[in-house]
């Protein structure tokens, strides 16, 4: 039993075995992979008297694609995803910069601070913006008590707004981390030769700053706008009953056992994600929370 | 001379106006979480302005609540089953994904990556469907196996990140002092990873405690304690919800430290190098 260094050196790399990954893989597969086929085969399948009928069709498709009212909820879906999405980059953006400047002790503190704020339930966050927001909340209340205001204000709820608001809120965490990764690992000394050279802090953030973090922003813009195609809760609390979301909608398509419906739709949604992420492939980058 | 004062109270703008984007940002993260808190001691049926006095009458209320008792009791069973199972698997899987290299390991990194970026309620609805097809009833165990789904890539994110950082000479250094690999793996692996296998246990339970879409779709009659918060928050807003929330926010706050603690605890082996 006298093995050689190098021996031993082989031994040690090779004792990790790939056998690791085989529950993680069993488990992603069959509660993950084939759902979503199972569910792609259900696009295809109708329902009728709460059965199943298994036959294949595209009617659900075709349900989908045959008047406007669909796809509007599916563009009006995307189209706040990207203005929320836009609104958390525009403020993410100066506050991870501003977290980036302080010295490493610091930066652990603030980046926990930020990090404690969404270890709090996510339902339990909007029902603290309804009750600021809302037609008799505190921020009616505090402004007409000061007298700023007579009347309550009514675009605080139930429109876009909040939605935008509360959206962006709960994405700025997530948003802030993945940008402020990318601010420490740009070189800062680029920065200070700029200012050096003359160049003014517009400039030098134009064209030295923003360059370098721009793998980050594209991963932060990508973290935040797929998750938000799934919004579901927020608009239901503090949206207009009026112009739904997709997610809501498709819950209450299986609610009423709508499943192929449901499941087609689930699926265009599925795809539209798919190939967002496949053209940002390169840049998605997790940082870890 | 008056470019240079332009200048200066430019620079001087600009100089200000990221703090103010700093200390704007904390007041947008906390402001909600401090109203919430600070109204569930007011003595008034409405949680709003003007303030009352204080009263813990709210939370009294909340301690005779029995069905909230019950959805809580039914998240920490499964919050804990979650934990268990994705923790250990996902340490398993984080050892050949951080260590090795082998055909397909794009393939199982996506495996890992879109469960936890793709939006829940596509996993909910593709489960729900999945459970109907195979005729498996709603219940805590099809809650659990949605959460172990979108929970185990967190898993495997925290202690691979631990895994990267691992001085693999120890290893070495143990069999070459004639430890097997087992016993390897035990008194030296393992201690030292154990703060991102605790860290990574910790982000599991809070992400399963909180978790709602998923439930939504696949929880049936068993109610946990998301579900139960959004059958309140659908009457609109009330005091009783303040102090659950207050309570709830504690809970998390304690956990947080905890892990906090644990991984600020450096192993022996560590401390020695």
């Amino acid at each position: 039993m006298t093995a050689g260094r190098a021996d031993i050196g082989v031994h040690a790399r090779e004792q990790t075995s790939l056998w690791g990954l085989f529950p993680m893989v069993v488990v992603q597969l069959a509660l993950f992979v084939v759902p979503i086929a199972i569910m792609f085969v259900y696009s295809f399948w109708t329902t009728q008297n709460y059965q199943v009928i298994r036959e294949w069709t595209l009617a659900n498709y075709l349900v989908f694609f045959e008047s406007w009212t669909y796809p509007s909820v599916l563009f009006r879906t995307l189209w706040m995803s990207a203005v929320i999405t836009i609104a958390t980059l525009c403020f993410a953006y100066p506050f991870a910069y501003w977290i980036a400047r302080y010295t490493q002790r610091w930066q652990k503190i603030l980046l926990g601070a930020v990090v404690l704020s969404f270890w709090t339930s996510g339902l339990l966050r909007a029902y603290a913006w309804m009750a600021l927001l809302g037609h008799g909340g505190i921020i009616n209340k505090g402004l007409m008590q000061i007298g700023v205001i007579d009347e309550p204000l009514t675009f605080l709820l139930y429109n876009p707004f909040p939605v935008i608001l509360v959206m962006t809120y709960f994405s700025l965490p997530f948003a802030a981390i993945t940008i402020f990764a990318s601010l420490e690992k740009m070189d800062w000394a680029l920065v200070d030769a700029a200012a050096d050279l003359g160049a003014n802090p517009v400039r030098t953030f134009w064209f030295v700053t923003l360059p370098q973090t721009i793998p980050g922003v594209i991963s932060a813009a990508i973290l935040t706008f797929v998750p938000l195609m799934g919004m579901f809760f927020v608009p239901l609390l503090v949206g207009n009953p009026s112009s739904a979301m997709i997610a809501p909608l498709i819950a209450n398509l299986m609610q009423a056992f709508q499943l192929g419906l449901g499941a087609a739709m689930s699926f265009i949604v599925a795809v539209v994600v798919m190939i967002i992420i496949v053209v940002a492939w390169r840049y998605i980058r997790l940082e870890r929370p | 001379m008056s470019a240079t004062v332009l200048t200066r109270a430019r620079r001087r703008f600009g100089r200000m106006l990221i703090p103010l984007c700093g200390v704007l940002g904390f007041a947008f993260l906390y402001v909600p979480i401090f109203f919430l808190i600070l109204f569930s001691f007011n003595d008034h049926i409405i949680p709003s302005l003007p303030f009352r006095g204080f009263t813990l009458e709210w939370y009294r209320e909340l301690s005779y609540d029995f069905v909230m008792h019950d959805a809580l009791y039914n998240s920490l069973f499964i919050a804990f089953w979650t934990t268990l199972i994705s923790t250990t698997l996902g340490t398993l899987a984080a050892f050949p994904l951080v260590r090795r290299s082998y055909r397909l390991k794009g393939a199982s990194q996506l495996l890992v990556l879109l469960p936890m970026i793709i939006p829940h309620f596509l996993m909910g609805v593709a489960l729900l469907i999945f459970f109907s097809f195979l005729g498996v009833p709603l219940s805590r165990v099809t809650i659990i196996l949605g959460h172990v789904v979108f929970t185990m890539p967190f898993a495997i994110m925290v202690v691979s990140a631990r895994l990267h950082g691992f001085d693999r000479t120890l290893e070495l250094a143990a069999a070459d002092l004639g430890a097997n690999p087992r016993r390897t793996f035990f008194h030296v692996v393992l201690p030292i990873i154990m703060p991102g296998i605790a860290g990574a246990a910790l982000l599991v339970f809070a992400l399963s405690m909180d978790e709602f879409l998923i439930t939504y779709f696949v929880s049936g009659q068993k109610g946990t304690i998301t579900m139960y918060i959004w059958s309140l928050l659908k009457d609109g807003i009330a005091p009783r919800v303040n102090a659950l929330a207050s309570a709830l926010l504690l809970a998390s706050f304690v956990l947080l430290l905890i892990g906090n603690w644990l991984s600020s605890r450096t192993s022996g082996v560590e401390a020695r190098r």
